[in-house]
């Protein structure tokens, strides 16, 4: 393509995104717009299925369609393709993706650059046009983006019933309907006469940042690969065009903002015969201290091991998915939510997921520790139907995991662990030593108050717990029994280790805490006395003082805050009571204010009402605060069928 | 371990303009079987091969098994299970089972009881493991013939039976002790015809399925292998009707430890040095 090489600096106004870019760009690449009509700067490997090749190297089906170009090239814009055929190439076997079949015909594309400045992301534009869109699942072509061997980006095919096969996400469908296009430039090489049953669809883009361990003039080689799964036939292509390296993803939507799971109803056969599509969703994401990694709850079959589309806990480590698999939950089960430790630890960015899961209907909900890198799972709970209604999957919820993994904090109605009545709720934590969990209550009162929403500071082993109560642990602060939130500290015994953080409002009415990594900072929702409407409040520890952070408004209502690890950002939820929309952003705090980002702002759902945007998690991949959250709206085009995906914003 | 076949191409044919043509033009794209494994390495034999004859058990003096309807929404022929104790243990995936669940669905799960397994899974999956659609559920299963099956149509019944000494010899060529899981009568619901048997063995932990004769479906959408979804594991010999299931016939899953012709010895390659049996 042959615009400008760097478009990253410039400033855009968009969708109430950022609206200054500072970021850094770089030539860094050569010919990364291929507009030198060959492969000047790029090796070949494997197969050697790759060229540069033009809109007239590709006959369409008819003949009358339009090849598609990335948005505002012109039809004599040059792109690159690798390929996984035509057909047989002879490539060896192997299991590229880690599922249970073969892949095949490696080809790769690569260019070792020096890296001018770190933290670094690259952009491009890409398509996948697949062969095997109406194919068994288990013909699932794939593809990925290496630096340095370490995968940044992947997908797979995309399939008419919407299933996965592959652990690499599925790209869109073409949109098309089944009519052969052929490369026949010669242009092509080897590549020539790749069969696109399907047709080429739209273009996307994508923004993904390099790893953070480069470093300002290490040396970096990208490679793209692509592979066909399962047999050696029905080809698939991978095409390229305007890739850039720069210090961060600018502000256009489709640059910050990226769609992390791409999955649709399947067809489900339910007894004697009948089929059904049954929908899919994908919530609750929770997300280690760089918020690129996640754990979230899911029902679609993102690993190839759930036809069934049964709810499960899965990853997501910036690349593919993995299934939290030594657990399982049955038909009858329910996941209730999900945490991910903080740490870099033993290659895994969050290494430990903590799960609140009722395997099956007759059981009580328990807290669970999975363990990605050893793949163990131990459990923390083991109580016996403590709900005094009768629903067990209340026993044990909301689970919060420190940043070393060594300490879960949940709610629990179970008598045995809280020294309250059973179905009363209230927080509790325990400890893991290497062998055992050791469970505590940080207070025993027996009376009906409850207590709920548990966070620990993410730092070590969170020696902080804030949640929120109407009990009345300092004996003297909350003794109208309203809703407050309080900081308990868990070196200290007694009535020393509370402090009761919110005094901002006379309504006397606070929720949903969060804390910063040194547990300095508390942020929580509190009702402004004046509009009667929440906003967001700080309590500073250090200077026992609480400050309304957010501006005072009598429209919106936030719902939700999630504190980032550097004391100055958050990520938030807020309704607009006019229109009933929802919005989640991050805030940047300076001084006693917030200024607010949206990143993904409300709309009416196609099907009707406003669209769900909710579950926003923030970290801070170095210096850039990564939202994480769901929503069944189709920001990007490529959530057309509108079910709940997984959505990733990276700010400036 | 990697399944030793490599590829069985097929021919496929396309239907265009109301004209049936086969494809053999130039750069037409033709399917390859996928190649499926296992990660635990249970190894495969049909009994075309040496590796594994059919032979089925005598079960009609075995005792019938009292299947437990999973729901009062269908008879227990159709959505149930039944307990089968073992009269010794038995190696799943290496795990040591001392109980079965027999389901009506045709298959058997690594479960005590029918609260733990209720039987009425009945979406048969591929490629495997699979997450089962049932609840309560266990997932260790051996799938025997696992699709949505019923027994009603054909009165059909369900028997087990321990011998001390296995009456269909183990391939791994010594006398041990087998207990055997028989459905007769079976097939997809408003058929019948299918009547086969699980034979398992206790010391080399082999799993003889064997197939006296198919429902109509002839096993279209049947899966036959053994799971673990808990560990990753799993291996279909037959799915989707892929390819045909042998009846009358056998097909027969050796553990890794004990390959055909083990003669009941562990067979770990290499460990002292040598490709054989440990001292």
């Amino acid at each position: 393509m042959t615009t400008h090489p760097c478009r990253h600096i410039r400033v855009v106004l968009f969708a109430g995104l950022a609206l200054g870019s500072g970021s850094a760009c770089a030539q860094v690449l050569t010919n990364g717009d291929f507009e030198t009509g060959n492969l000047t700067g790029w090796t070949t490997g494997g197969t050697n299925a790759a060229a540069v090749i033009r809109a007239s190297d590709i006959t369409p089906s008819p003949a009358t369609a339009t090849v598609p170009q990335p948005p505002g090239a012109p039809a004599t814009n040059y792109f690159a393709i690798l390929s996984n055929g035509p057909g047989d190439l002879g490539g060896a076997a192997q299991f590229y993706d880690a599922n249970t079949t073969s892949d095949y015909d490696l080809g790769t594309l690569s260019q070792t650059i020096t890296l001018p400045f770190a933290p670094a992301v690259i952009s491009f534009d890409w398509n996948f046009p697949t062969s095997e869109q109406d194919q068994g699942d288990t013909f699932d072509d794939l593809f990925d983006l290496r630096a340095n061997n370490t995968q940044i980006w992947s997908g797979s095919s995309c399939k008419n019933n919407g299933s996965n096969y592959s652990n690499f996400p599925s790209a869109p469908c073409s949109g098309l309907a089944q009519n052969t296009w052929t490369v026949t430039g010669a242009a092509a090489g080897i590549a020539q006469n790749t069969q696109l049953r399907f047709g080429i669809g739209s273009w996307q883009h994508v923004c993904v940042p390099l790893p953070s361990s480069l470093t300002a003039g290490s040396a970096v080689t990208l490679r793209y690969a692509v592979l066909d799964q399962g047999d050696a036939s029905y080809d698939s292509a991978l095409l390229l065009d305007n890739i850039r390296i720069a210090s961060a993803c600018d502000a256009t939507r489709n640059d910050a903002l990226r769609q992390l799971s791409n999955t649709s109803g399947q067809n489900v056969t339910l007894k004697n015969g009948s089929i059904v599509v049954r929908p899919v969703t994908n919530t609750k994401p929770a997300i280690d201290d760089s918020g690129t990694s996640a754990a979230f709850i899911s029902n679609a079959n993102l690993t190839a091991d759930n036809p069934n589309l049964l709810a499960q806990v899965f990853t997501w480590n910036g690349a593919s998915f993995a299934r939290a698999t030594p657990l399982i939950v049955d038909a009858t089960g329910n996941i209730n939510g999900v945490a991910l430790s903080g740490a870099l630890d033993s290659g895994y960015k969050g290494r430990y997921v903590a799960i609140a899961a009722q395997l099956t209907s007759s059981g009580s909900a328990q807290i669970y520790r999975y363990d990605r890198s050893s793949g163990a799972l131990s459990s923390v709970t083991a109580t016996t139907n403590c709900d005094t209604n009768g629903q067990y999957a209340l026993d044990n919820v909301n689970p919060f995991i420190s940043t070393d993994g060594s300490r879960i904090a949940w709610e629990s109605e179970c008598a045995s662990l809280t020294g309250a009545a059973n179905g009363v709720k209230r927080v509790v934590y325990a400890d893991f030593n290497g062998t055992n969990w050791t469970g505590k209550a940080p207070f025993t009162d027996l009376t009906s108050c409850v207590a709920r929403n548990p966070r620990l500071n993410r730092s070590g082993n969170g020696r902080y717990l804030a949640f929120e109560s109407t009990c009345n642990p300092t004996l003297t602060g909350n003794t109208a029994g309203n809703t407050v939130v309080f900081r308990y500290d868990t070196t200290k015994t007694g009535v020393t280790a509370f402090v009761q953080e919110m005094t901002g409002s006379s309504t006397a009415l606070a929720a949903s805490p969060s804390l910063d990594s040194s547990g300095r900072y508390t942020l929580y929702l509190s009702v402004n006395a004046s509009s009667g409407h929440s906003e967001i409040w700080r309590y500073d520890a250090t200077a026992a003082s609480n400050t309304q952070l957010t501006t005072t408004s009598t429209s919106t209502i936030f719902l939700d805050v999630y504190a980032a690890g550097d004391s100055t950002r958050f990520a938030y939820e807020r309704q607009d009571l006019g229109t009933n929309f929802s919005e989640v952003g991050y805030g940047t705090i300076s001084g006693s204010t917030a200024t607010l980002t949206p990143v993904g702002q409300g709309y009416a759902n196609p099907l009707g009402g406003p669209a769900l945007i909710t579950g926003a998690r923030i970290g801070m991949d170095t210096t850039t605060p990564v939202v994480t959250f769901y929503s069944d709206f189709d920001f990007l085009g490529t959530n057309t069928d509108v079910n709940s995906e997984l959505f990733q914003a990276r700010g400036q | 371990m990697r399944t030793p076949f490599r590829f069985q191409c097929l021919v496929r044919s396309l239907v265009f303009l109301g004209a049936v043509f086969t494809v053999g033009i130039a750069h037409a794209q033709q399917r390859k079987l996928p190649v499926q494994t296992d990660r635990y390495g249970y190894r495969a034999y049909d009994s075309s091969s040496a590796q594994c004859p059919a032979q089925l058990v005598d079960m009609s003096s075995a005792a019938a098994l009292n299947l437990v309807a999973a729901s009062s929404s269908y008879p227990a022929r159709d959505e149930g299970a039944a307990a089968v104790p073992l009269s010794a243990p038995f190696q799943l995936f290496g795990a040591v089972q001392s109980a079965l669940v027999a389901s009506s669905n045709g298959y058997l799960a690594a479960a005590a009881s029918v609260a733990a397994e209720n039987g009425a899974d009945y979406s048969s999956a591929c490629p495997l493991p699979a997450i089962a659609s049932n609840g309560p559920a266990a997932q260790a299963r051996i799938l025997v013939y696992h699709d949505d099956l019923s027994g009603e149509t054909g009165n059909g019944t369900m028997r087990s039976n321990y011998f001390a000494s296995c009456p269909r010899p183990s391939d791994s060529g010594v006398a041990e002790a087998c207990t055997v899981v028989d459905w007769s009568n079976w097939g997809k619901p408003g058929t019948s015809g299918l009547s086969m048997q699980a034979v398992l063995y206790h010391q080399t932990w082999e799993i003889a399925l064997q197939y006296r004769s198919l429902d109509p479906s002839a096993g279209a959408k049947a899966t036959i292998g053994v799971q673990d979804p808990a560990h990753g594991w799993g291996f279909a010999a037959r799915c989707g009707g892929a390819q045909p299931i042998p009846a009358p016939g056998a097909i027969c899953l050796f553990d890794p430890r004990y390959p055909p012709g083990s003669r009941g010895t562990s067979d770990l390659l290499f460990k002292d040095g040598f490709d054989g049996p440990l001292p």
